[in-house]
């Protein structure tokens, strides 16, 4: 059996220091949670919070449950939905109690999953209706909802476009027949398609696909027909481009060594996969947001505050995400380091200043909004200088830093805190620095995106690995 | 020095985790997953020391999960032993398994006290261990044994999880394994240190032997 198949998670899929090239996809920080309850998470009150709030609603459901899939997810065929559902209404009146968060101006909103549109038009409805009757949201808020090409129906669409749920992003993974067969994806291209063109004949505003590379057996010439496809299909506002991985306890690993399924492309191949697809959607204009994360040039015209930058060596420009109302939820809780209210089971969130995690275990979470108000079980209280670190960690994803931005937020320039990490970045050619701005360099510092994040680490969470939304085994296991 | 999990001391508990067969099943069926990775760089190791018709003995096989799968890629004989019946027998059903699914290889499992092996001086040509060395009551008295079965020019590999790993790492398993957390931490809590090694080898006399930190791991050589 071979355990160096670059898509398998594995330990060397663990910290790594550069030169080594570090994998591990950095969404959250800090990463040193401990026990946390709802209670203590609101015993002080920060009055220097922001108000301005983002929301993610968790829904843990599939209809068809993906065979690569690491998030918690039941199918739908599960009992449970329906008191999961009530459980949910009950929690955001729970919060909306709390004047920190009753007082608070949603600017954003995600729901994912799982997914959310596994939901009848009926309980997106009703739960729609009560977010927007507890929550104070603004009427240009950016809100955004995951479906599969199968899940969205156009009464569903409708229901969207009622409340103002204006981005919709939809997991095509392929535009090839045979590998969306291959994965267990229940679905052809053509229904993607079909799917999309509804979306948008409906009038969402932003329609977001998830592509994926590196899939078993997977071309070169099959990527590129893929990106080409959805490129041509000029309907589509931004792409988000993941590689495919394999859990190594999953029935898919098993699988591919007994050869039932190919063997995902060798690394080299797909590295080519990835840079080939950058070129062909700078090329086709599009706009970076992140390493992964690509916009349609349209916003340029559709959103009138939208700003970019060229990146430097390429003829590819950068959407400054906190401009434009695309980008806005990404901006909101990565660059802006804003909070955000997480409502669901196993959903992550970050209030008063609390990164947190609601339990996991859909039962105890039933529980214990019922029961106790709050399913919190796990997170860490974000220091200001915690809070320093975020706004680098996960800031610089999105390519560029403005030394303003972090000095509005934190009162400091990030050279009179950081100067000895960025100096460091400097030399390994990682980033650049201006006067204006901390910049991420491309090729090189793009490739090595995960270890320029982890360089701005605390030494409290120097080599912890990125909270896991599935699981709170460590809290039994902490010292 | 940050700490996350208490590993400071060596704590080994005195119960046996195996006493059912049941739980032994339940074992064998966790770590066909959670250990594919370690297990798929044991048997890289080891086959790289096997040269084809080698006598290779696994000590502490359990279940035989790995000396399966060894000898289903390589032209060697592999003696399995273990002290535990009830793993062993869970070791008797996967090679009836892979009897039934004509997976090639050698593979015999017997019942040994690991302190005095059923084996004739120099008469193995490569030992191996995986997963095993931390249970040992007297692993001094086992090493010697290994000294003592194994050919002067044969091959010796050892590996074993470490109680002194990088706990990052650690905690970055205990998130990506499939199940069996708790026991991994127990099992963890139980292990040496590369330090503590080195000084069990010093004390049974075999202080060339090498000792290296690996991930989560130590591995033990006499090459």
């Amino acid at each position: 059996m071979n355990s160096e198949n670059s898509n398998v998670i594995s330990d060397s899929s663990y910290w790594r220091e550069y030169p080594e090239r570090d994998v591990e996809f950095v969404r959250w920080y800090p990463c040193n949670v401990g026990k946390l309850s709802g209670k203590e998470m609101f015993e002080t009150i920060d009055n220097g919070s922001s108000n301005e709030i983002s929301f993610y609603v968790h829904i843990p459901f599939c209809n068809n449950v993906c065979i690569c899939c690491p998030y918690n997810k039941f199918t739908t065929r599960s009992s449970i939905l329906q008191e999961y559902l009530d459980t949910l209404k009950l929690e955001i009146a729970n919060y909306a109690k709390q004047p920190y968060v009753k007082n608070g101006k949603f600017v954003s909103g995600y729901f994912g999953g799982g997914t959310p549109t596994t939901l009848s038009v009926e309980q997106l409805d009703d739960l729609f209706h009560t977010l927007y009757t507890e929550l104070n949201i603004a009427d240009d808020a950016s809100i955004t909802i995951e479906t599969t090409p199968v899940d969205m129906t156009e009464e569903k669409a409708k229901v969207l476009m009622k409340y103002g749920i204006n981005r919709v992003s939809i997991g095509v993974q392929s535009l090839d027949n045979v590998l969306l067969k291959r994965i267990g994806r229940n679905y052809k291209a053509d229904k993607a398609i079909a799917t999309i063109k509804l979306l948008k004949d409906v009038g969402i505003k932003h329609v977001c696909a998830d592509l994926m590379w590196g899939l078993p057996g997977q071309t070169k010439e099959q990527w590129r027909d893929t990106l080409h496809g959805m490129i041509d299909l000029n309907l589509v506002d931004s792409f988000s481009l993941y590689q495919y991985t394999v859990l190594p306890s999953s029935s898919l690993y098993f699988k591919m060594e007994r050869g039932v399924v190919p063997k995902c492309p060798d690394g080299e191949i797909q590295q080519k996969m990835y840079w080939e697809s950058v070129q062909i959607l700078h090329d086709a204009g599009y706009l970076s947001i992140s390493d992964i994360d690509f916009v349609s040039p349209a916003v340029l015209k559709d959103d009138p505050n939208a700003q970019y930058f060229t990146i430097s060596n390429t003829n590819g420009k950068a959407l400054i995400s906190k401009s434009c109302n695309i980008a806005r939820h990404v901006a909101h809780t990565w660059y802006e380091g804003k909070p955000m209210l997480a409502i669901g089971s196993g959903a992550y969130g970050y209030l008063n200043h609390n990164m947190y995690l609601n339990d996991p275990d859909i039962k105890e979470y039933i529980r214990k909004v019922n029961e106790e108000e709050y399913a919190v079980v796990m997170g860490k209280y974000v220091t200001e200088e915690e809070r320093m670190a975020h706004s680098m960690v996960l800031g610089i994803k999105l390519l560029r830093i403005y030394r303003e931005d972090f000095k509005k937020m934190h009162g400091v320039d990030m050279m009179d805190v950081f100067a000895d990490k960025i100096q460091q970045l400097i030399e390994w050619g990682l980033v650049e620095i201006t006067d204006d701005y901390l910049e991420v360099t491309f090729p090189k510092g793009w490739y090595y995106m995960e270890n320029i994040s982890k360089m701005f680490y605390s030494e409290e969470n120097y080599r912890l690995p990125q909270p896991n939304a599935t699981g709170t085994i460590l809290l039994k296991l902490l010292k | 020095m940050r700490k996350i999990f208490d590993l400071k001391n060596r704590v080994v508990s005195e119960q046996d985790y195996f006493d059912t067969l049941a739980i032994c099943r339940d074992y064998d069926l966790n770590i066909r997953t959670s250990m594919i990775v370690p297990m798929g760089k044991v048997t890289t190791k080891v086959t790289d020391i096997c040269k084809d018709g080698d006598i290779v003995l696994d000590v502490g096989t359990a279940t035989g999960l790995l000396a399966l799968r060894i000898a289903g890629q390589n032209k060697n004989e592999i003696i399995g032993v273990d002290d535990s019946e009830n793993l062993l027998q869970v070791g008797e059903e996967n090679a009836s398994l892979a009897a039934i699914c004509n997976s090639p290889g050698m593979v015999e499992f017997k019942y040994a006290e690991l302190e005095e092996l059923p084996f004739d001086d120099n008469s193995i040509d490569v030992v191996y261990s995986y997963s095993a060395f931390h249970k040992w009551k007297n692993p001094i008295a086992v090493l010697k044994e290994i000294e003592r079965v194994c050919k002067p020019d044969g091959h010796i590999y050892i590996y074993d999880i470490a109680r002194d790993s990088d706990e990052g790492m650690i905690s970055f398993i205990l998130q990506y394994i499939s199940a069996g957390q708790e026991d991994f931490l127990r099992e963890l809590k139980s292990s040496y240190t590369v330090e503590e090694v080195r000084h069990i080898l010093k004390e049974a006399g075999l202080e060339t032997w090498k000792v290296e930190a690996q991930d989560v791991n130590l591995a033990v050589s006499n090459y």
